[in-house]
């Protein structure tokens, strides 16, 4: 694949003039070849940049090469300019005989590899946003940048000490960037198989895997092909979790906040997300003495957050698939995490609520003053569960009998949320 | 050395495409599986691939 052509023969030193000729520019070049830059054969550890650098600027290589590894500690531009180097500058002995081109003149493979690898690297420092004030792109920069940058460098790496010399140097490299590149492609594949199922296209990537099954199973009676069980369990295992999870990217991803002002703003059909942060403040309802009021929420993957007065009881029956429940001070957690508190018939006001989360957390706070916005406020402050089960003990104490009556001056039994 | 016949190979694919089959018919929704059975299910899918690895491989 690589093109090598061997024109060293054109980089050779000029033939010495015949005695009695007259000198031509040929046997001034001595002093200019002494000053031109080439890369050391004999004083080398990778590609003899530094040995090179430091014959012509004159200094002691070891100096050169402490520069350059200490450069990668200082925005890694002495990495780049390496390999620069080592990649344009042709190498010689140090007796300036025999010049061998560059790598990159020789082999055509190595320079299609460096060529991509800049325009990958200057791809992701333009188009991702790594925070470091490059780039202006989506975020995630952090996450798809430096392995595209590393995946770059590796491949130009090997293919420069495959062409210098260093074989097994070479061999040590190259399987290191195989290994980089099968990690980012397993990890790109399970995330597109969880996205996938989260997306109701996951009845095609579980084909994919029982196709991969009977590929496997036809493979035994040729040897077998135990390697194909590696992608089965990488398309498996993100797929299953969101099915286990039943998350759906279809009823949305991120913040969603709700303060609804009145019972006739509770959608019929409850709350609902997918994936992320649900808030819902119900403190801004018309709460009188006798209000009941019906509230359903169901949250894929995140976390759930329900205010509600200190005055209201709370009656409710939630479930965490895997997770962690906490309503007014009470907590149940782990997998399959249960709570159903039963109230008296006449504790008023009162909130009937349903409430899942697949994977994630519950919270309900009856407390007038915190602010849902605000983690740090309430998050896993065992007084604050002892104050909120005591206002809520308070809260559920009937102090007389519920009339039965629809006429209340207050909303009554106010359905909402179902 | 390769065999003719790789026994791990066998019951790794039968498994793996069984697995595949739950997975198609819980997406698919002809199935409703809870999180605690899927676990299961996987590990026991996993655990018997290595567990027939580990009692047929001659290495």
């Amino acid at each position: 694949m690589s093109d090598e052509t061997d024109r060293t023969e054109e980089l050779q030193p000029p033939e010495p003039p015949a005695e009695g000729d007259a000198p031509s520019e040929a046997d001034a070049p001595t002093e200019r070849r002494a000053r031109r830059l080439l890369r050391s054969r004999d004083d080398r550890m990778l590609a003899g940049v530094a040995g090179g650098l430091g014959r012509y600027f004159a200094v002691d290589p070891t100096i050169v090469r402490i520069a350059f590894v200490v450069s990668i500690f200082f925005g890694g531009l002495g990495l780049f300019a390496y390999l620069a180097l080592a990649l344009f500058v042709p190498s010689a002995d140090v007796d300036g005989g025999d010049i061998e081109a560059a790598p990159i003149e020789r082999s055509r493979g190595l320079a299609i590899a460096a060529g991509f690898g800049i325009l990958l690297v200057a791809f992701s420092l333009g188009t991702f946003d790594f925070g470091w004030g490059w780039g202006d792109g989506p975020s995630g920069g952090w996450f798809f940048g430096p392995p595209l940058i590393l995946l770059a460098i590796g491949a130009g790496l090997y293919f420069l000490l495959r062409n210098t010399g260093n074989s097994s140097l070479a061999g040590v490299v190259g399987k290191i960037v195989l290994g980089l590149l099968l990690l980012c492609l397993a990890v790109c594949a399970a995330l597109f198989s969880a996205w996938a199922g989260a997306t109701g296209h996951g009845v095609a990537v579980a084909g994919v895997v029982t196709a991969i099954g009977v590929l496997l199973a036809l493979a035994a009676f040729r040897g077998g092909a135990r390697w194909l069980v590696a992608p089965a369990v990488v398309l498996a295992i993100p797929l299953g979790t969101v099915a286990a999870a039943d998350v759906s990217f279809g009823d949305g991803v991120g913040e969603r906040e709700y303060r609804p002002s009145s019972v006739d703003s509770l959608p019929a059909d409850g709350y609902e997300l997918g994936v992320g942060r649900l808030a819902i403040d119900l403190r801004q309802l018309e709460w009188g003495p006798r209000t009941v009021v019906d509230v359903s929420a169901d949250l894929g993957m995140g976390e759930m957050v329900i205010a509600v007065p200190e005055s209201v009881c709370i009656a409710a029956d939630a479930d965490a698939t895997a997770g962690d429940i906490r309503i007014a001070g009470f907590s149940s957690d782990g997998i399959d995490a249960e709570f159903d508190n039963e109230v008296p018939a006449g504790a008023l006001p009162r909130l009937n609520l349903e409430a899942d989360v697949d994977f994630g957390a519950i919270r309900v706070l009856n407390d007038d003053q915190v602010d849902i916005d605000d983690e740090r406020d309430w998050h896993d402050d065992r007084d604050d569960d002892e104050e909120m089960e005591e206002r809520h003990e308070e809260a559920c104490t009937v102090e007389s009998e519920p009339q039965t009556t629809d006429s209340s001056p207050d909303q009554g039994d106010a359905k909402g949320g179902k | 050395m390769r065999r003719e016949f790789d026994p791990v190979s066998l019951v790794g694919g039968v498994v793996i495409a069984l697995l595949g089959v739950v997975l198609m018919l819980d997406q698919g929704g002809d199935a409703e599986l809870s999180a605690g059975l899927l676990a299961a299910i996987f590990v026991g899918a996993f655990g018997l691939i290595m567990f027939v690895s580990g009692l047929l491989d001659d290495r």
